[in-house]
């Protein structure tokens, strides 16, 4: 009862990164990453792909962005709170 | 004396926030979006709705913090605006509760009896640092194209938009387990995908 699947700890993984695993899964994602390597492997990989999604771009705000935005603001504002 | 120039002074400037957090509110919405052009829009309409709401600034945040809480409800809006557009595009396709052409990458990774089909290798490279993120953004953007489209849009909110899973499966109208599972197909796809077109060339 307290094993389950490579397949089913990969979903496991998944799910614990989005929003945390209860109890009893928790233990069961836990005692698998233990004695399977491919799981720790994939867990890892997992960790690689979110730190790479949440990276920075180095650029920032181009100069003709900011230029179009400098000229928008100069305009007088519309009506109200929300324009849509 | 009445008007913007007290204004100003009182509830801030918008020209000076441009120069102070322009660039990091356009990091803050390239992040989650992976456009450029989107992400320029998004900027130029929280600093319009910050200047219309100045009144409701009272100085108790920092206003970086009080720009970003507004930016991020402009991002929301936006997946939700595309979300719909795409599901538009969809309709006349598979309810996401139909689609189960997404479990073809559970089938092609795990055997019948559930282990890994394959021995994984150990990613050697470091993640993308900030100056080649945006070529890997390319490569995770053709990944997605494999995904099928209810893991694609899942992807799309939750692992580029950042949105927490109750605000993904409101837009998405699906159910939680629903969703876990369409995030798990696109990490799965995402993954293999990466080993050959990203790690794979970097080496």
């Amino acid at each position: 009862m307290i094993r389950i699947t490579c397949r089913r700890a990969a979903e496991l993984l998944s799910r614990s990164r989005d929003e945390g695993l209860e109890g009893m899964n928790r233990l069961v994602l836990a005692v698998h990453l233990g004695i399977c390597s491919n799981c720790r492997t994939y867990s890892r990989q997992l960790g690689w792909i979110e730190e790479a999604l949440n990276c920075p771009s180095a650029a920032g705000l181009s100069e003709a962005a900011r230029l179009r935005i400098v000229r928008v603001l100069e305009e007088p504002l519309p009506p109200g709170p929300g324009n849509e | 004396m009445s008007g913007r120039a007290d204004e100003a002074v009182e509830g801030g400037d918008p020209q000076q926030w441009l120069q102070a957090h322009g660039d990091a509110l356009y990091r803050y919405a390239w992040r989650r979006t992976g456009q450029a052009d989107v992400a320029e829009d998004l900027v130029q309409e929280t600093l319009l709705a910050a200047w219309q709401a100045r009144g409701s600034y009272r100085g108790q945040a920092q206003e970086r913090t009080w720009l970003t809480g507004i930016l991020r409800h402009k991002l929301v809006d936006h997946l939700r605006r595309s979300g719909r557009e795409a599901a538009r595009e969809l309709k006349a396709g598979v309810a996401p509760d139909e689609d189960f052409e997404g479990d073809e990458i559970e089938a092609l990774c795990f055997r019948e009896d559930g282990h890994w089909r394959e021995r994984l290798q150990r990613w050697d490279g470091d993640p993308p640092k900030a100056y080649e993120v945006e070529a890997f953004r390319e490569v995770v953007d053709r990944c997605t194209e494999g995904m099928s489209s209810h893991q694609r849009e899942a992807f799309r909110l939750c692992l580029i938009g950042e949105l927490e899973v109750a605000e993904a499966c409101e837009i998405m109208a699906i159910k939680r387990n629903h969703l876990h599972v369409l995030l798990h197909r696109a990490r799965l796809a995402l993954r293999q995908c990466l080993e050959l077109h990203w790690l794979a060339e970097a080496q």
